[in-house]
């Protein structure tokens, strides 16, 4: 009798060792796949996160977007820009990202409880490996080239809102060394609609020096004018400016030619780091590459 | 009768050890609730600001288009759109027709954009079921 006590108390606790272990093992994979659904809404948020900074860097913001950058013989490496727009451009453009920065990285960090970090972060884009800036805000179109031995040419077109019957000077720098960059600037009138068409205002292609001064100026005779530099600007060599004042002008072509190099040719626009639990992005924004 | 106080003894012990057993199992399985409502109410949240992005009526506030899309959403939805300005004040609100208080589990997405390139803003959506 005891001996059937004690072996039915033995099955009745070995049937509860088998629920025990089986509901362990049933929580554990539960807890998993928790652990799985709380990484997808997370990895979500920062997916959704990174894609929002970088349509409004590309659609608001940069303006100035990079269309091929391609090996062209020669030696050399073109980068055209297509979308280059007009000028002038908008206004206070660095005050603006500020505004979008500190909105990013402080409210919407905090709200959305993932550490959001924009490194680098400025309406401009350089290009990699040479390290040249482009910009383009209020009237100007700018772009430094720190080291300015890689450039080899630079070709702009610009179709400006005035008429060559009222031209009133041009001026244009006088040709350098064939081992100095070359700049070529093109400029065309009011008259017909769309790439390539107007009458010619100027078309000069000469090497210039990037350590002075050199500048293609034309004044209108209502006041208005459009000038492009090349030369030691805003206390920097190799720097090229082309600057409207109390017109429009259409860039119709602008592209720069640079030395190839063995790297891949990239324009970034900064980069920035998402941060949440675990995940960590780091993304930098890769406007266009070879 | 010593016999019937360990056969009493013996069914105690086993109704105990029942108890503590089914209690300790109760509770596991309780406490592996997951909330899959989240998962679902969140991505609705992201495809809800995604679109109203890529229509361009969250930067425009254009209030017709913005709740017709809200209104738009399948039955079991409710959605809400806040978008609030520099201070933090709310600017523009669009609740879905129909829907009143949120659930107790809401889908959150939210987004900085830019207006007009001069003004920053935040918008933030809520999905909740019905």
């Amino acid at each position: 009798m005891n001996k059937k006590g004690l072996f039915f108390t033995v099955i009745v606790i070995a049937m509860f060792l088998v629920l025990f272990f089986l509901s362990n093992n049933y929580l554990s994979r539960v807890k998993d796949f928790e652990g799985n659904l709380k990484g997808t809404l997370v990895s979500d948020q920062i997916r959704f996160i990174e894609d929002s900074i970088v349509f409004e860097y590309y659609t608001k913001i940069i303006d100035l977007k990079p269309g091929t950058i391609e090996r062209i013989g020669e030696g050399q490496i073109r980068i055209d820009f297509p979308n280059a727009g007009r000028l002038p451009s908008l206004e206070n453009k660095t005050e603006m990202i500020r505004l979008y920065k500190n909105y990013t990285e402080g409210r919407l960090s905090q709200l959305s409880n993932v550490n959001i970090t924009l490194i680098n972060f400025y309406p401009n884009l350089t290009i990699v490996p040479y390290g040249s800036v482009f910009m383009k805000e209020g009237n100007n179109l700018t772009f430094y080239n720190f080291n300015y031995t890689w450039l080899k040419k630079v070709v702009i077109e610009l179709k400006v809102n005035e008429s060559e019957d009222d031209i009133d000077s041009i001026s244009v720098p006088s040709d350098g060394d064939d081992s100095y960059p070359s700049i070529k600037v093109k400029i065309r009138d009011t008259s017909g609609s769309g790439k390539g068409r107007g009458e010619e205002i100027l078309d000069e292609d000469v090497n210039l020096n990037p350590s002075t001064k050199n500048s293609f100026v034309i004044n209108f005779s209502s006041g208005s004018s459009v000038r492009v530099d090349f030369g030691r600007f805003n206390g920097h060599d190799g720097t090229f400016i082309t600057h409207v004042n109390k017109l429009f002008a259409n860039v119709t072509l602008f592209e720069v030619k640079y030395k190839a190099v063995n790297q891949t040719v990239k324009a970034l626009g900064g980069n920035f780091t998402l941060t949440k639990l675990n995940f960590t992005k780091n993304t930098e924004l890769v406007i266009a590459s070879e | 009768m010593s016999k019937g106080i360990i056969f009493s003894l013996d069914v105690l012990m086993a109704l105990l050890l029942a108890v503590i057993f089914s209690t300790f199992i109760f509770f596991s399985i309780n406490q592996s609730y997951s909330n899959y409502d989240e998962l679902f109410l969140h991505k609705a949240a992201i495809d809800t600001l995604a679109v109203l992005r890529e229509d361009r009526s969250l930067e425009n506030f254009d209030n017709s288009s913005i709740l017709t899309f809200l209104n738009s959403l399948p039955a079991q939805y409710c959605a809400n759109l806040t978008v609030y300005g520099n201070n933090d004040a709310i600017v523009y609100n669009s609740l879905k027709s129909g829907c009143s208080n949120e659930g107790e589990v809401v889908g959150i997405s939210r987004r900085v954009f830019l207006v007009n390139s001069t003004s920053v803003y935040l918008g933030e959506v809520k999905v909740w079921y019905e």
